[in-house]
């Protein structure tokens, strides 16, 4: 199976962070991708472009050190946007193109837009963020409380979420315990306990309830009816209930209870002039009021399906305009298209289009006028049974009213298209029954007192209510509590799981740290073994960490900024990062540097580039530093084929930073020249650029430098040690033909000439574009002569014992071909 | 507990998460209602605003549920 391929083939960039005008970097050549270095000094926007990576990848949209985006804060896109983008009319773009295993994508993330399909999807392939900061390493070094360092690793790791899981589960626990507490539920039953028996009882009892049952209650009535246990199942609650029960009867009570129970059933309730009655006639007057409804919708839509025969026209046609292409004439009319109304045989298609939906709509009105039709029907006859019931119990009594049968009648005679019979007499006279049947209840309970079977009966079946609430809110509790203790293993496990997993993490890179580490350090910096600490099994719930290292046989695991030094310990975070990037991002190989060198001197600036060299070659790199020095051992240590140099010149207003090649290409130059234009500071760039290189190759001797600008060799200084090397090594310049120059002469000579010579004697007059020409092509045939008399590569390199430089590829000595 | 392994998760916090939820439910000491509730809520990489008051919603049925089975 071949390994998934991913590369960044060019970013555009506009109206975001230091970018106004659009910019785009280009990552790939001749199908290649390539890295990039880019050298800037401080505030000249460099990290923009680290931040663009961050940007395009976060779901939030935004960048971390801005924050989440809320109501109250102006993170994400806003935050980001350069600040004329607006004025200026320049929409805010971070533009990623893709090339994935062949294929190429790309997406654009402007203001407000989601995360692009394209960046998730290399999301779920890299498993943890790519980009490294190096405010982030400095932080680790500062950051000794083990909550800091565990906040780093997770970070670091793409662990976020999990810590946010464990947060959770902590707070469902602490919430869950403190329901398995709450006594409130079972409080309110303690408190209609109370009330049932006269405060008698506060907490439930069976024995003292029954006591209090057959002494206080019971013992009213019969003293010979007693409780032996306070349950359903107990004889004495069958003969309390066939004794209320022929009470009820012989008081007359059951049958005005079941007067009561069918009035409601008609309306209720019946003692206050509500709205919200409930029913069969407040049931049957609404499902009349949504058949009226019904009608008014259906005949407005009624009223499109005029053109209904047009909906069988247009099937017929349909088959005509989906088939036979563009139609110019009507197949039905042979109406020519273009002069009716509708302008084209698309117009046609969207007009009838849009007359289908009309009628789909009258469809639906037809259906709901029908379903309400139906329900007035359903509704009725429930509400004509109910009357006839109460009819039934009211006959014969003195409660019978002729306004119920009326009513009833009315409802027999009426049809949709007639006025609804007002229901409010009805209701009137239902009320008044109502409230004298209620009235005789009240009278005949009065006058059998206190003491009676049917109130006996509602005590007991009261006081087994609360006992049966309360058994349930007991059992209840036993469960949640045992809910809660399989909640707390389970938490407890789950924190261990994660735990393991960024142990699991850590000793998967070790090798790897340690790796890296020691190929930074050097030879003497050999890493020390690296273990992470986290809480015991107790402790498991604590977000603490504590990376630790064995220093040497009597300091075994000490805290790192103990023993180490700041730079040490920056290796240590750096390498910890790379390498699980390396480990755990194989399948989305894109690495992004920001200012990570920070802590570092010039040899581990060097062994830094190396390391990238040695350990991620299969990446593209994205790397921004504010450190000249860096970026010129960048050059040095990492292949030029795959990488791309570029330094920030500054920020032109209105634009945004401008970048130009750190290399100036002989092609650059050639196409200045040959369209007319001055490329004066150009050919000097490319001459610097040369000497430079050549220089540090042949190991030439220099000056050192004002600790000020200890890495900026200008021009003349590196001519000088070059031509100091040249004659010392007693390598002559051949001269080339038709050279005039006095630069190359000076080489020639070892004498250096004057810089501001290079195109004319007057410093202050500006070269002819013939002048800098010649003075190119002179430049050019001069760089040849540096070549290996074997096979002709132009890449030296001088071991210490060396006095010439040899071949960097051959190791053939050089020396000048016509010498 | 079946044993948590990390070998094929790399960093990815959703497979971290599949993998725990499911060695928990191997376990035959697990109460898999209650690991399917706290799954569903609280062991997500995206879980709702108020997914603590839900899981506590769900937790308390639970109980009630399992409460009234005894009646």
């Amino acid at each position: 199976m071949t390994k998934p391929s991913l590369s960044i083939q060019k970013i555009e960039l506009q109206a975001f962070r230091a970018y106004l005008r659009p910019q785009t970097l280009t990552l790939a050549s001749r199908k290649r991708p390539l890295s990039l270095a880019i050298f800037g000094q401080n505030a000249k926007g460099k990290s923009s472009l680290v931040d663009s990576f961050e940007y395009y990848f976060s779901e939030d949209g935004t960048i971390k050190r801005l924050g989440k985006r809320t109501v109250n804060t102006y993170a994400g896109p806003m935050a980001l946007e350069h600040v004329d983008a607006q004025d200026e009319g320049i929409e805010f773009s971070v533009h990623f193109w893709f090339k994935r295993n062949g294929e190429k994508v790309d997406a654009a993330r402007r203001t407000d837009s989601s995360i692009p399909e394209v960046a998730k999807q290399i999301l779920s392939a890299t498993k943890i963020p790519f980009v490294i900061r190096g405010y982030e390493l400095r932080s680790f070094v500062e950051n000794t409380t083990p909550e800091g360092q565990y906040k780093d690793l997770v970070n670091w790791f793409g662990l976020e979420p999990l810590l946010n899981i464990q947060k959770g589960l902590r707070t469902l626990k602490r919430k869950v315990k403190e329901r398995t507490e709450s006594t409130s539920e079972a409080d309110e039953r303690s408190r209609d306990l109370r009330r049932a028996t006269d405060e008698e009882i506060v907490e439930w009892n069976d024995e003292a309830v029954c006591n209090w049952l057959n002494s206080g209650v019971l013992a009213n009535l019969d003293t010979s009816l007693k409780f032996a246990e306070f349950s359903q199942g107990d004889p004495a609650f069958a003969t309390l209930a066939a004794r209320s029960k022929s009470e009820q009867e012989e008081l007359g009570l059951t049958h005005l209870r079941k007067i009561i129970s069918l009035l409601e059933d008609l309306a209720y309730p019946l003692d206050v002039t509500t709205e919200d009655l409930t029913g069969k006639i407040p049931a049957f007057e609404q499902a009349v009021s949504r058949l009226s409804q019904a009608v008014a919708l259906e005949e407005a839509e009624r009223s499109r399906e005029s053109a209904a025969v047009f909906s069988q026209v247009w099937i017929q046609a349909q088959k005509i305009f989906e088939n036979d292409g563009l139609l110019d004439t009507c197949p039905v009319c042979d109406a020519n298209l273009a002069m009716g109304p509708h302008g084209s045989h698309d117009g046609v298609r969207i007009s009838i289009d849009k007359k289908l939906s009309d009628l789909r709509t009258y469809l639906k009105s037809k259906e709901e006028l029908d379903h309400s039709r139906k329900q007035v029907g359903v509704e009725l006859g429930h509400l004509r049974n109910s009357i006839r019931n109460v009819n039934l119990e009211l006959v014969g009594t003195d409660y019978a009213c002729a306004e119920l049968e009326d009513y009833s009648q009315a409802l027999a005679r009426w049809s949709i298209d007639n006025e609804l019979p007002s229901s409010l007499p009805v209701v009137d006279t239902l009320a008044r029954v109502y409230f004298s049947v209620l009235d005789r209840i009240e009278q005949i309970n009065s006058r059998q007192g206190e003491h009676t079977y049917g109130r006996a009966l509602d005590t007991v079946t009261s006081l087994l209510g609360i006992k049966s609430d309360l058994q349930r809110i007991e059992r209840t509790k036993c469960e949640l509590r045992l809910l809660q203790i399989e909640l707390d293993r389970q938490v407890m496990e789950t924190g261990k799981a994660v735990v393991e997993h960024i142990q699991s993490l850590i000793g998967k890179l070790v090798g790897d740290v340690a790796s890296i580490y020691e190929d930074i350090q050097g030879p003497i910096g050999k890493s020390p073994p690296i273990r992470i600490e986290l809480p015991d099994q107790d402790g498991i719930h604590q977000q603490k960490a504590q990376i630790l290292i064995d220093y040497s046989q009597n300091r075994q695991g000490v805290v790192p900024s103990g023993y180490l030094s700041d730079s040490q310990v920056h290796t240590l975070a750096l390498a910890l990062r790379l390498a699980a990037i390396r480990l755990f991002n194989s399948e989305a190989p894109i690495l992004v540097l920001d200012d990570i060198v920070t802590s570092y001197d010039a040899d581990h600036r060097k062994t830094i580039a190396r390391a990238l060299a040695k350990h991620f070659s299969d990446f593209q790199i994205v790397l921004v530093t504010h450190d000249e020095q860096f970026f010129n051992l960048l050059k040095d240590e990492l292949p030029e084929s795959g990488w791309l140099f570029k330094g920030i010149v500054g920020i032109q207003e209105g634009f945004g930073p401008v970048l130009h090649d750190h290399l100036t290409s002989d092609e650059t130059i050639q196409a200045k020249l040959d369209a007319g234009e001055n490329a004066g500071a150009e050919i000097r760039q490319a001459e610097e650029e040369w000497l430079l290189r050549i220089c540090r190759e042949f190991g030439t001797k220099l000056t050192i430098r004002p600790i000020d600008k200890a890495f900026n060799y200008d021009r003349a200084e590196l001519a000088a040690s070059l031509a100091s090397f040249l004659k010392g090594a007693n390598l002559r310049v051949p001269c080339t033909a038709a050279t005039s120059n006095s630069f190359l002469a000076s080489l020639q000579s070892g004498v250096v000439e004057n810089l501001a010579s290079h195109f004319s004697d007057n410093p202050y007059k500006s070269s002819s574009v013939g002048d800098e020409k010649a003075r190119w092509e002179e430049f050019k045939s001069f760089r040849e002569l540096f070549k290996c008399p074997s096979c002709g590569k132009q890449r030296f390199k001088r071991p210490r014992d060396l006095v010439r430089p040899v071949c960097n590829k051959c190791e053939t000595p050089f020396k000048f071909s016509q010498s | 507990m079946a044993q948590f392994s990390t070998e094929d998760t790399g960093g990815n916090s959703e497979e971290v998460l599949a993998s725990i939820i499911e060695s928990l439910r191997q376990d035959e000491a697990t109460d898999v209602p209650l690991l399917e509730i706290i799954s569903r809520h609280v062991i997500t990489l995206s879980p709702a605003e108020n997914a603590i008051e839900l899981a506590v919603e769900d937790i308390e049925s639970l109980a009630k549920e399992r409460g009234e089975q005894v009646d």
